[in-house]
Parts: structure tokens; C-alpha cells; sequence
């Protein structure tokens, strides 16, 4: 369909000054290229030295205290990424990582989808309550750390409460055994994590078109159906977007596990990237953690690629 | 691996440019080889050419204070420093009360300007100092860190030999009427032998306990149970039934309160491991953990850890302790000294004037008790390469540590505490920290031995505290926890160039109390 | 909705609320409690002996806590760092979003980069930030932007760009296209379409992804910590600051992370409004 048209000039009836720039300005293949400039300005300005730097440095034997300058270490190659792969700690942190992302995120999605569909009715202080949902979030990490380390000590509120009110001999010593003191970072990060959850999914939800919704109403559908046919596949994208960024951000768990476990007992609840930050800041051994990272990023870059495909489908 | 077995290794082929690296961390081999044929010999520093070139003559002035000053002064006259210069020292938040003040105070002595750069979480300052290795930004001046890092930010070049200054304005560290405490002349500065920091602190590990309680308890059924009269103990076999006394679980009363957590789980064990005549590595750096002294000294440890303490004694940071003793919910804690001032005052203490002081238990070899103290931290000063004009940075160093000007600043609250002779009799600091106090924290101070120092300490002492935790903890059993240390510090050995720690360890042991080293040769270790 | 339903609804949300309040009141009662009281058995949530001195020694430092004379907190005062705050979030923030939206809005209507560049930005989250700061601080020492706020502004910037991508797409793929061709066909330029059509439809968007990326910038700590050392400290870093010879001053470091929620408060109360307008005002009633 081509619209040959003399198109009014842009803005109300005035003739603009530089009709041959404005018109240059508005061609769309100008147009949509100069949308995404600032961004990829930006990433390859910002990123791609930093980045480069890190292959290079996962490819030699480098610690600062070597007393060589970086670009001055002996290469070790790939000797870097086989460790990494024989590093039994290494695998330990991936499997328990994992693990806690899934839980958390699932606990999030669910607990955030239920939140936002209840928030979809008007209420009294409805605007209220949002904010309170919204307030884990907004509270610096190190603060969530700390009140949940306090809550779980064992002289903390949370074995007082079991004690006297719940009728516990005796309190639970949280942060003795793995299984026990995981559950408690994970319900730390869902506390402080579910908000998102919430934000994104509560946005979506409001802004779905009505139309499909009332025409399934109209023919009689009833509220299962309409959530399960026709306001989840409408949201499906925001969700997959929601999931996939919140699983990259639990997975790279940090602040909650160094203060209320600092990763112990041992290694037992060490999180990958507290098991880096040791290697990387406290063991020096940079280049070894810059291979441990770009492999992760490599295989996270291919898990995320399967997740964002169905993505690509829709539009 | 044996020490002759590597030595062949190295000459049997030329250096490669990785070994030569890997050993000497820049210095020439032959220095290395030097090195390893006698345990003292200076060790290079990094880039010897920026290494600070003086003449050794001493600088006019009656006391380091004095003498720091006129080295500014003279700084300023051969034009290496002008009125306003900024510097800056990057230190741990809990020092700002000691430091700040004397800022202040140098600043308008000096006409300098210095400035505090302060960081919260002390593991962050080894970080923050390993990447100004790397990146050399130059914002940085002095460095305030724990004593055991000295090793790795000198290997890295990040930080100047101060060897030529001491000789230079004498700070009066390892002589005169006002030295430091020995060892802690030596162990918070030295490394392969050199002067590398300026030692701030006295961190000796003390022990606390209930007066009271012990005054008031059962002398006829502590007899009957254990056959002797109930006395403060003076061996480890002694303190573990004294704890094992006091301890009343059912009336939420625990026995005692010793680290056996992330980070400072070592301290305990090691108190034992090294008095009953352990050492971390004999002379080719092959740990010696894993022995008879190692494992009992674990399962000792494990025993009372398990059995008389509360859960987070393994759970929860050093800061338990502090809100543990001076609630009165516990009878015995082991901690920095600061502890003491703690819980002896009755603002921040349901305990205060119930505080009893003892010395650390030991272990008889052949009728004589050998007690070993576990010095844990230390902070000491360390002067940048890359800062605006190093010696000068230094001058303040020393003029804060000195007899006068560090009195005041270390009886001010905060995370250094006292470490001159003279002070443990000043009254201030009797005070500060009590005065039956001081007397016992001489004598802690006497037998105490430095955390690891070596290059890599920081990497040597997480793994052994990740083990002992999981010991702690029940995860792995005494042996299993060493022996996974030891083939980890292996690793780590290995990794940062076995010939470099072996001669960084050969003159770190040199820095243990006399009476420990006298044991060491008498059971044959070295 | 019936009298009934309201209640119930009411009731329901208070007692959600009450859970996920707990942690807070808690936080909120260790910001009004003395030394003391921190770690204290059994633990109290309405303070013993409620002080304010928490609060005072954030902008008065050199006050002991609670009157406790072994506890005095000298950090610096809080000014500087609440300043820096101010300024690198919001800015980091508005750059993030703005550059975001124009990808997305790129990226959903024309596949500008094909499936590789949306793909390729979110790796910036995909990179262990530890293993990645030695390597920028590298670089930025060229740049010469250690411890500036333009470093931070930047960095942040381009750490929460791929989230603003992501999250402004999945918004603008939900807005049907022939609302906006039907502006083109009434000849408006796809500048004005961008702006008047498109922008306006996702505004419930766009206020929940400022949200989230302000919170995120915010709070940042690792970099923050890494990047600077006085001129360009950020609230994180200052809730670090106060400890003392006895640990964590437990007190002030939970009333700075009161004050320091109140602007996130705020501006999540202020666009909470635009959260649900989302399109159904411009669209449905077509």
C-alpha cells in the first residue's frame, strides 16, 4: 500500500525550516536506527573494553600479588577453564544455585501472580497496600541482610515467637544444618523479591485489553477459563520477561547469603557468586574467576536463548 | 615435595620466564636462592628501583613524634611536599574515633592535608587495596590493614619497604623505654625479613570470664569431680573440665563462647595446636596440621564447641560474642581485648565489675607450661607506592603510633588497642580496659604468635576456617577437616611459587615467642 | 462490588500486609532501640527504651549511641552520601529507561539487531558483577571516572538498560500496531507517533520499569563499594560504615536504611497511579 501523499508538514501548518533534515529525520530506516543508537553507544563504549579484558585475563595465570602487571602474565590458554570444570566447589555452588533459584522464583511468580490478581479489584486503601507490597524492595540489601540474620539468630524473634507462642521446646538453630539455613535465604529473597514480581505482573494484568475478557463473559466462560484462556496467554509475554529477569538476577545471589551465612556452615550454602567473589577478592585468583565467569556467562547466555525464543514467535 | 627435590627442579633447567615469575614475584632468582640459603636475607622488593633510596642517618628529634614532624619539614624543603598536599588513608570505619581526631591535629602541625577514605566491612579493605595494586589510581596513600596482608600487597608492589625509613626516624618500635610489646615488634611489620608496616594495634586474643559465678559455685563439687581444687586453669586439659563445670545448659547458661565461625573458627584451635608444639608448615611449607597436635587439638576443640557453647558460637559473626558475654549468657569468652572494655561497662554491660581475667591456658612439655596466644588481625600501616610522596605518608604513620600522640589516640574507643610497653601502666588505658586487665593482657600480649603471614595469607586462613566450621559444625570429623586443608594449602602453595612462601615462612617462624620456638627445636620440628 | 467483598478484600490485604510488614516493623523498632537492645533475649519489638539517637548520629556523628559512650559512631555524616544518591539514581535511572524505551520501541516495531541485540544486552546481567569489576576498574581508570559520579551514572546506566529493554518490549509488543498505523495514515511522522501514541499507551509500563530500575540503582552496593572511596560514596557504602570495635552498629545502620527507603517510597507512591492505567484508556474504547 503506498501512500503517495503530500504529507502536512510536522508539526500544525507551519512550513519547516529544514524541510530536506526534517524529512531525513523522519525515514524510517533513519528513524529505527537512531532509536537503538544510544543504547548500543552506550553497552559497546561502556562494556567492550571491560570485556575484553576479561577473556584475556580467563586466558592467563594471573593473581595481583604475582607482582606482574596483567598484560604482562604468562598465558596458561584454556588451563583455566579445565580447572574450573574440575573444581568440585565450583559445581556444588552451580547445583546449589540453581536450586535456589528455582524455588525462589517459583515461590515469587506464584505468590506475585496471586498478589496482582487480588489487587486487580478496587478496595478500600487499595493505594495504601500497594505501596506497603512494594516496600521489601525498596530497602537496601544490606538492611534486608541484617534484619533477616537478626530475626534467624538463634536468640532471634523468629525461635522467641516458636518458643513462646508456638510451643517449641527448644529454637530451631537455622543456620547449623545446609538444608535449613537455604530455606531461610530463600524466604529472604522471596520476601524482599516478591514486589517485582508483583509490580510487573500487577502492570501487565492492568494492561490487558478488556474487550476479550467481556466477550468471554458475555458468552459465558467462567473465571478459570477466562484466566487460564485468555488473560495468561495475553500476558505470557510480560511473564516470560518477568521469569527470565528474575531468575538472572537470583541467580547471581549474593548480599543475603555473605551476611546471614557468610556461605557456611563451610561451603554449604555458598551461592556461585559468593564462591567468585572469594576466589576474585578474597583468594586473588582473578584470572581463574574470569574464566569461571565467562563460562557461566556462556552457558547462561545459551539457557536464556531457549527461554527468550518462544518470545521471538510472537510479535 | 622436598625442598632439595625443587631446588633440583630450578636448576636443572633454565628459569622459564613463569617460574621465575611464579618464585621470585619480580625479583632476581639468584636473590631467591639467596633467600632460601639463609632464612633472613633481605628479600627483594618488587621493583627495587622505586624502593626509597636514603641515606640511613637519623633524622633530629628527641621521640618518632618529633622526628616525624622534622621529616616533614625537611620533605617540604627539599620540595617534595608543599602546604596543602592532600593524602589519604584508607582505613576500617571502627577506627574513625581513633584516627579523625589526630587528622586534625597532624593537619594543622604539618600543614599537610590529610583525609580518612573509611570502609565498613574489613574484608572490603583487602579488596579495595589489592585493586589499587592493579589499577595504581594513586588516591590512595596509607593503607590501615590487618598484618597478615602485608605479604601479598608487598609481593603485588603495591606497597614500600619502609626498612631504610625506620632506620632512618626510628620509631622506636623494637627498642628503647617505649617499644612495642614483644613479638608484636616483629610480627606486625615484618615479612621476608624486611619492614613492611608500622604495627597500630595489639590484637592478642583474651579471655573473660564470671567472677562472680566462679566465686560463688561448688569448690567441694567441683573436687569431688574432677580431683583437684577449682582454680583459674593453666592447662587446655584443666580449662576444657572448668567449662565443662560451668555449664548449665537447662538454665539457658552456656559454658562458653569461642569463635567457631566463618571467619575466625581457627583461633581457638590454633591456641591449642601451636602450644602443644604444632606449626602450620615445617621448612619446605608440607602442612603439619594433619598430626597428633592438629587432630587433638580439634577434637578437644570440637568437643567443647559442641557440647557447651550456644549454636551460633558456630553461626554467627564475631560480633556474637559481644552481646553473649555481657548479657550474663555465658560464663567464659574468648575475644579481642576489646571485649573487655565492653563488658565492663555498666552502660553497655549487665556484668560489669563481675569480669574476671585469665591468661590462655597451655600444654606442660617436660613440666614447663607452654601457652600460645593467637594474635588475630593486627592492624598495622602500610604506605602506598603509588601515593603523592610515600615517606612522607609514612612520617605520619609514625608520628601516630608514637609514645605520646598514639596514647591519646588509642585510648579513644574504637578497633586499635594499646600496644607500647608504657601504656599497659598508664592510667587512661587501665581506665579503658580495667585495671586487673592490663597486667593479663601483657601476658597474652608476651606469648602471642601472628596469624598466617605469608603471601596468600587470606587464602590459606579461609580454607582452614571453611574446614574448621564444617568440624564445627559436624560436617567432616577432625582429621578430614585438616587433611582437606592441607591438600588445599598444597594447592595454594604450589599455585603462588613454593620457593617464594618457603622463604617467607622460614622468617615468619622467626617471629614466634622465643618459648615456641625453643619447643619447635626441642621436639625436633626445625 | 458488594459491602461484603469490600470487607473481605480489606481484610484479605491487611493480613498480607501484616506479614510482609513484620521484617520491617522489626527493622524499624532495631532504628528506635539503645545499644543494648540490638541483640537483646527475649527481643522486644516495641523498644524498651526507645531512643532517637540512631537517627542523630546519622547527620551528627561523633554522638554515642544511645548515650552509650563506647558506642560513638563517627562516620561521616550522611549528607554526602544521600547527595550522591540523589543525584546518580534518578539520573542513571531517566537514561536508563528513555535509552531502553527507544530500543525497545526499535527493536518491537522494526527487529532493528534481529534476535541478537535484545539478546545480546541482557548478558550484561548475566556476568558475575565481582568478576567483572577488577577488568571496568581497569578501564575506568583510563577514563579516568574512579570514584566520580558521571562513572556511576554511566555504569548504572548501562547495567540496567537490558532490564529497560526487556521490560519496555514486553510492554510495547502488548500495544496492538494498527492504533499506531493508523496515525500514519493520518500522516504523522513516526517521531510524533512515538511520542503521542505509543508512549502515552505504555506510561504504566514505563512507571513500573523506573521503578525497578531506580530501586536497583539505588541500592547498587558492590560497584558503589569498588568505585569509589570519598567523593562519590552511595548510600550502600554509608550503611556499611557503621561499625565500631563491637561490631555492626546494628542501630544506625537500620535507620539509614529507613531514610533511605523514604525516597523509594515516595516515588513508588507517586507513579503507583500510572501502574494500571496501562492502555486501557487510549485503546479499548475503539
Amino acid at each position: 500500500m503506498a501512500i503517495k501523499v503530500e504529507r502536512p508538514p510536522v508539526a500544525g501548518g507551519r512550513k519547516p525550516l529544514f524541510p530536506r533534515l526534517v524529512r531525513a529525520l523522519n525515514r524510517e530506516s533513519f528513524f529505527q536506527n537512531v532509536l537503538a543508537m544510544p543504547m548500543q553507544l552506550l553497552l559497546w563504549f561502556l562494556l567492550i573494553i571491560p570485556t575484553l579484558i576479561v577473556l584475556y585475563l580467563s586466558l592467563v595465570a594471573w593473581e595481583p600479588r604475582m607482582g606482574v602487571d596483567w598484560w604482562q602474565a604468562p598465558f596458561a590458554w584454556f588451563r583455566n577453564y579445565g580447572h574450573v570444570l574440575s573444581d568440585v566447589r565450583f559445581w556444588q555452588a552451580i547445583v546449589r544455585t540453581i536450586g535456589v533459584v528455582v524455588v525462589a522464583v517459583a515461590l515469587e511468580f506464584a505468590i506475585g501472580l496471586a498478589l496482582a490478581l487480588f489487587f486487580q479489584r478496587d478496595f478500600l486503601g487499595k493505594r495504601l497496600f500497594t505501596a506497603v507490597i512494594l516496600y521489601p524492595m525498596m530497602l537496601p540489601w544490606v538492611v534486608v541482610g541484617l534484619a533477616f540474620y537478626l530475626l534467624f539468630l538463634e536468640k532471634g524473634l523468629v525461635n522467641y515467637i516458636l518458643i513462646h507462642f508456638l510451643g517449641f521446646e527448644t529454637g530451631v538453630a537455622w543456620y547449623h544444618y545446609p538444608a535449613v539455613a537455604l530455606s531461610t535465604i530463600i524466604l529472604a529473597d522471596v520476601w524482599q523479591w516478591t514486589p517485582f514480581m508483583f509490580l510487573i505482573l500487577y502492570s501487565g494484568l492492568g494492561a490487558l485489553p478488556r474487550d476479550p475478557v467481556e466477550a468471554a463473559m458475555t458468552l459465558g466462560a467462567s473465571r478459570w477459563q477466562i484466566f487460564r484462556y485468555i488473560t495468561m496467554p495475553m500476558l505470557k509475554q510480560v511473564i516470560i520477561i518477568a521469569l527470565i529477569i528474575r531468575s538472572l538476577e537470583a541467580f547471581k545471589i549474593f548480599d543475603l547469603v555473605f551476611i546471614m551465612t557468610g556461605g557456611g556452615p563451610g561451603t554449604a550454602t555458598e551461592s556461585l557468586s559468593l564462591y567468585i567473589y572469594r576466589l576474585g577478592f578474597v583468594y586473588g585468583q582473578l584470572s581463574y574467576a574470569a574464566a569461571m565467569a565467562v563460562l557461566i556467562l556462556v552457558s547462561i547466555s545459551i539457557i536464556i536463548r531457549l527461554a527468550v525464543r518462544p518470545l521471538e514467535y510472537e510479535v | 615435595m622436598g625442598e632439595k627435590h625443587e631446588l633440583k627442579k630450578v636448576f636443572r633447567r633454565p628459569l622459564s620466564r613463569r617460574d621465575f615469575l611464579k618464585a621470585a614475584g619480580g625479583a632476581g632468582g639468584a636473590l631467591v636462592l639467596g633467600g632460601l640459603a639463609s632464612a633472613c636475607a633481605p628479600a627483594a622488593t618488587p621493583t627495587p628501583t622505586t624502593a626509597p633510596a636514603v641515606p640511613v642517618a637519623a633524622v633530629e628529634g628527641a621521640t618518632p613524634e618529633e622526628r616525624a614532624l622534622n621529616g616533614i619539614k625537611a620533605l617540604k624543603e627539599a620540595g617534595k611536599v608543599k602546604d596543602g598536599d592532600t593524602f589519604t588513608i584508607m582505613h576500617h570505619s571502627g577506627q574513625r574515633n581513633n584516627i579523625v581526631p589526630a587528622l586534625e591535629e597532624w593537619n594543622r602541625l604539618t600543614g599537610l592535608n590529610f583525609q580518612s577514605a573509611e570502609v565498613g566491612l574489613e574484608a572490603d579493605i583487602y579488596t579495595k587495596a589489592m585493586n589499587e595494586a592493579v589499577v595504581r589510581t594513586g588516591d590512595y596513600d596509607i593503607f590501615l590493614t590487618f598484618c597478615n596482608w602485608i605479604g601479598d600487597m608487598a609481593e603485588a608492589g603495591l606497597i614500600v619497604d619502609q626498612t631504610d625509613w625506620w632506620a632512618k626516624y626510628d620509631p622506636e618500635v623494637d627498642h628503647g623505654p617505649s617499644a612495642y610489646v614483644a613479638p608484636l615488634d616483629r610480627f606486625t611489620s615484618l615479612y621476608k625479613g624486611r619492614r613492611y608496616a608500622l604495627g597500630a594495634d595489639d590484637d592478642a586474643f583474651s579471655l573473660f570470664y564470671r567472677k562472680d559465678i566462679m566465686e560463688a559455685a561448688d569448690k567441694a563439687a567441683f573436687e569431688d569431680k574432677y580431683g583437684r581444687e577449682l582454680a583459674l586453669p593453666n592447662t587446655w586439659e584443666e580449662f576444657d573440665q572448668w567449662i565443662e563445670f560451668f555449664d548449665r545448659p537447662e538454665e539457658g547458661f552456656r559454658g562458653g563462647h569461642m569463635y567457631a565461625e566463618r571467619y575466625f573458627a581457627y583461633t581457638a584451635w590454633a591456641a591449642r595446636f601451636i602450644s602443644k608444639g604444632g606449626a602450620y608448615f615445617d621448612d619446605n611449607m608440607d602442612p603439619l596440621i594433619v598430626s597428633d597436635e592438629g587432630v587433638t587439638a580439634l577434637e578437644e576443640q570440637i568437643r567443647l564447641t559442641q557440647n557447651h557453647m550456644f549454636e551460633d558460637a558456630v553461626t554467627g559473626d564475631w560480633a556474637v560474642a559481644y552481646s553473649r558475654f555481657p548479657e550474663g549468657s555465658v560464663f567464659f569468652a574468648w575475644a579481642w581485648a576489646s571485649l573487655g572494655k565492653w563488658a565492663q561497662d555498666p552502660e553497655t554491660s549487665k556484668i560489669a565489675g563481675k569480669v574476671g581475667y585469665l591468661e590462655c591456658p597451655g600444654t606442660m612439655h617436660d613440666g614447663t607450661l607452654i601457652r600460645a596466644v593467637p594474635h588475630v588481625v593486627g592492624w598495622s600501616f602500610s604506605v602506598s607506592r603509588y601515593g603523592k610522596c610515600p615517606e612522607a605518608a609514612y612520617c605520619w604513620a609514625q608520628w601516630f603510633t608514637g609514645p605520646t600522640v598514639g596514647l591519646d589516640a588509642i585510648a579513644r574507643v574504637g578497633t586499635l588497642d594499646t600496644f607500647r610497653r608504657p601504656w599497659f601502666d598508664d592510667e587512661k588505658m587501665k581506665e579503658a580496659y580495667g585495671a586487673e586487665f592490663m597486667p593479663i593482657l601483657l601476658k597474652l600480649t608476651e606469648n602471642s604468635f601472628a596469624d598466617l603471614a605469608l603471601r596468600g595469607a587470606n587464602e590459606y586462613l579461609d580454607k582452614l576456617n571453611l574446614n574448621l566450621q564444617q568440624a564445627f559444625a559436624g560436617q567432616k570429623d577432625a582429621e578430614r577437616a585438616l587433611r582437606d586443608t592441607a591438600d588445599e594449602w598444597q594447592k595454594v602453595t604450589d599455585r603462588l611459587g613454593r620457593l617464594g612462601q618457603i622463604e617467607a615462612w622460614r622468617t615468619e617462624r622467626a617471629n614466634y615467642p622465643q618459648h615456641i620456638q625453643d619447643l619447635w627445636k626441642k621436639l625436633g620440628k626445625f | 462490588m458488594t459491602l461484603i467483598g469490600q470487607a473481605s478484600r480489606w481484610l484479605g490485604a491487611l493480613a498480607i500486609c501484616l506479614v510482609i510488614l513484620l521484617p520491617v516493623v522489626w527493622v524499624l523498632s532495631i532504628s528506635f532501640k539503645p545499644p543494648q537492645e540490638w541483640l537483646a533475649y527475649p527481643p522486644t519489638i516495641i523498644p524498651v527504651e526507645p531512643t532517637t539517637s540512631n537517627y542523630i548520629v546519622l547527620f551528627q556523628p561523633g554522638n554515642p549511641v544511645g548515650g552509650v559512650a563506647a558506642m560513638v559512631s563517627s562516620a561521616e555524616p550522611v549528607t554526602q552520601a544521600l547527595i550522591n544518591s540523589l543525584i546518580i539514581a534518578p539520573i542513571a535511572t531517566a537514561a536508563s529507561v528513555l535509552i531502553g524505551f527507544f530500543a525497545a520501541y526499535a527493536v518491537s516495531r522494526y527487529r532493528v539487531g534481529g534476535t541478537f541485540m535484545p539478546f545480546f544486552t541482557l548478558t550484561t546481567r548475566m556476568f558475575p558483577p565481582v568478576a567483572f569489576a577488577v577488568p571496568l576498574l581497569v578501564y575506568y581508570r583510563m577514563l579516568g571516572l574512579i570514584d566520580t559520579q558521571l562513572g556511576l551514572i554511566l555504569m548504572y546506566t548501562a547495567f540496567t538498560v537490558a532490564f529497560s529493554l526487556w521490560m519496555m518490549k514486553g510492554f510495547i509488543d502488548g500495544v496492538p500496531r494498527h492504533i499506531e498505523e493508523a496515525a500514519v495514515l493520518d500522516g504523522a511522522s513516526p517521531w510524533r507517533v512515538l511520542f503521542t501514541i505509543t508512549l502515552p499507551l505504555v506510561r504504566g509500563g514505563l512507571a513500573a520499569t523506573a521503578l525497578f530500575v531506580f530501586i536497583l540503582n539505588w541500592t547498587e552496593f558492590l560497584f558503589a563499594l569498588v568505585f569509589t572511596s570519598r567523593e562519590a560514596i552511595t548510600i550502600p557504602v554509608q550503611v556499611s560504615h557503621y561499625v565500631g570495635a563491637v561490631g555492626r552498629f546494628y542501630g544506625p545502620q537500620a535507620a539509614l536504611g529507613i531514610v533511605a527507603s523514604i525516597p523509594v517510597v515516595v516515588a513508588g507512591y507517586l507513579i503507583q497511579r500510572h501502574l494500571v492505567t496501562g492502555f486501557t484508556f487510549g485503546l479499548v474504547r475503539e
